[in-house]
């Protein structure tokens, strides 16, 4: 099996190869499944169980995880179960040869985001990956951004996320100096080291920043504002 | 006393940039949901949308009012509207999820199929089960929510994900 590199690493806008793993006990589906993901430009690597797929699902890169539901063993909802939270690299597709709408939304409830009754079409099946694999790609992204921007909000002082908090809202800077006791000018020194310290380019860059890492806007009521500080709900 | 309703529909957005749309959609609808306190989820399959409301009966009447006018919504089919006394999707205004075959074709059979009496009653159950499913795996943190083109305005993700 060939390693496709360090999952921690990975910037999902670089683009790579689309890569598919499949885990299904059955040697005979395997093969022909990465026949038909090889020759559409897929990189492919296959399990024949779920024990394997977990004892390296750390060190894998982001793809579509194709996964079957009955296999000997940990079965497809095993694995799902014991992956949890390990298994947000992967957009997950349940295979089976059983239409079975429960089984179905407990694969979703365990977070997979798809369900493909065996036999089916190939070109179905790629569509299907190709849409997953962008829907996935995009929601990596997105989290990846999250996480820097609450590690960037997690470096201002209290006061400085004050000022944030009050911008949020939309409060201009004499609100904000009048709430928390403090000049105009002093709201625009905090603010300055709030918008330096977040590393961004302007303050409305420092408002999208705040956004992500989900800082709560400060309630401004007649006038007044009344800020949060501390962690969101 | 809160009123409910399940409804699906088909999707009337061009293909290719329906889901961006939906993005669109579900933050103006949510930060709307909020004012008007209604909760619930919706799943965008591809194809169809399925929708569950809950919320006063006079907010939901005029939601739903809305929503039967809205021009993204090609034929509408109400598969639950009653009344209960507790919220079954609280935590949130509108959570959203995004496309599934599987989802699209159980849809499908709504419009398809003329489903009948116990027949139907199973189908509308299972699919209830599906935006269950769907909407606690994401708040379980099993399954990251769908966002769109990072391209796009990073605002508007923030109102998608914004606590109600």
């Amino acid at each position: 099996m060939s390693s496709m590199g360090d999952a921690k690493s990975v910037d999902p806008k670089v683009p790579g190869p689309k890569i598919a793993y499949v885990v299904d006990d059955d040697p005979t589906f395997r093969r022909s499944l990465l026949l038909l993901l090889e020759a559409a430009g897929w990189a492919v690597q296959d399990f024949s169980c779920g024990e394997d797929f977990l004892a390296e699902v750390d060190q894998l890169r982001p793809g579509v995880l194709l996964l079957d539901l009955r296999m000997p063993g940990m079965s497809g909802l095993d694995l799902l179960e014991k992956g949890g939270a390990r298994l947000l690299n992967f957009a997950i597709i349940i295979l089976t040869g059983h239409g079975d709408v429960d089984a179905a939304v407990r694969a979703l409830k365990g977070g997979a985001v798809d369900f493909l009754e065996k036999p089916f079409d190939g070109l179905q099946l790629l569509a299907m990956l190709d849409s997953n694999l962008a829907q996935l790609l995009n929601s990596l992204e997105f989290a990846r951004r999250e996480r820097e921007a609450v590690a960037r909000v997690g470096q201002l002082s209290n006061r400085e996320r004050d000022v944030l908090s009050g911008l949020l809202a939309g409060a201009p800077h004499k609100v904000i100096a009048r709430h928390l006791g403090i000049s105009d000018r002093t709201v625009e020194m905090y603010r300055n080291n709030m918008v330096r310290k977040l590393g961004a380019k302007s303050t409305n860059e420092a408002l999208h920043l705040g956004m992500l890492a989900k800082v709560q806007p400060a309630e401004v009521s007649g006038g007044s504002v009344q800020v949060t500080t501390g962690k969101s709900p | 006393m809160l009123r409910f309703c399940l409804y699906v529909s088909t999707c009337r957005l061009a293909r290719g940039s329906a889901m961006e749309e939906v993005y669109h959609l579900v933050a103006g609808a949510r930060a709307s949901n909020r004012r008007l306190s209604v909760s619930g989820t919706l799943i965008f399959s591809g194809t169809y949308f399925a929708q569950y409301l809950e919320g006063p009966e006079e907010n939901l009447s005029l939601l739903f009012q809305r929503i039967c006018r809205d021009p993204r919504h090609g034929q509408i089919r109400v598969l639950l509207d009653s009344r209960r006394e507790r919220r079954e999707f609280p935590r949130r205004s509108l959570q959203f999820s995004g496309p599934s075959m599987f989802v699209d074709r159980h849809i499908g059979q709504f419009f398809d199929e003329d489903l009948q009496g116990q027949q139907r009653k199973l189908a509308v159950g299972q699919l209830l089960q599906m935006m269950r499913g769907t909407t606690q795996a994401i708040a379980d943190g099993r399954r990251l929510p769908p966002r769109s083109n990072c391209s796009g305005s990073e605002v508007d993700q923030f109102l998608l994900e914004s606590p109600a």
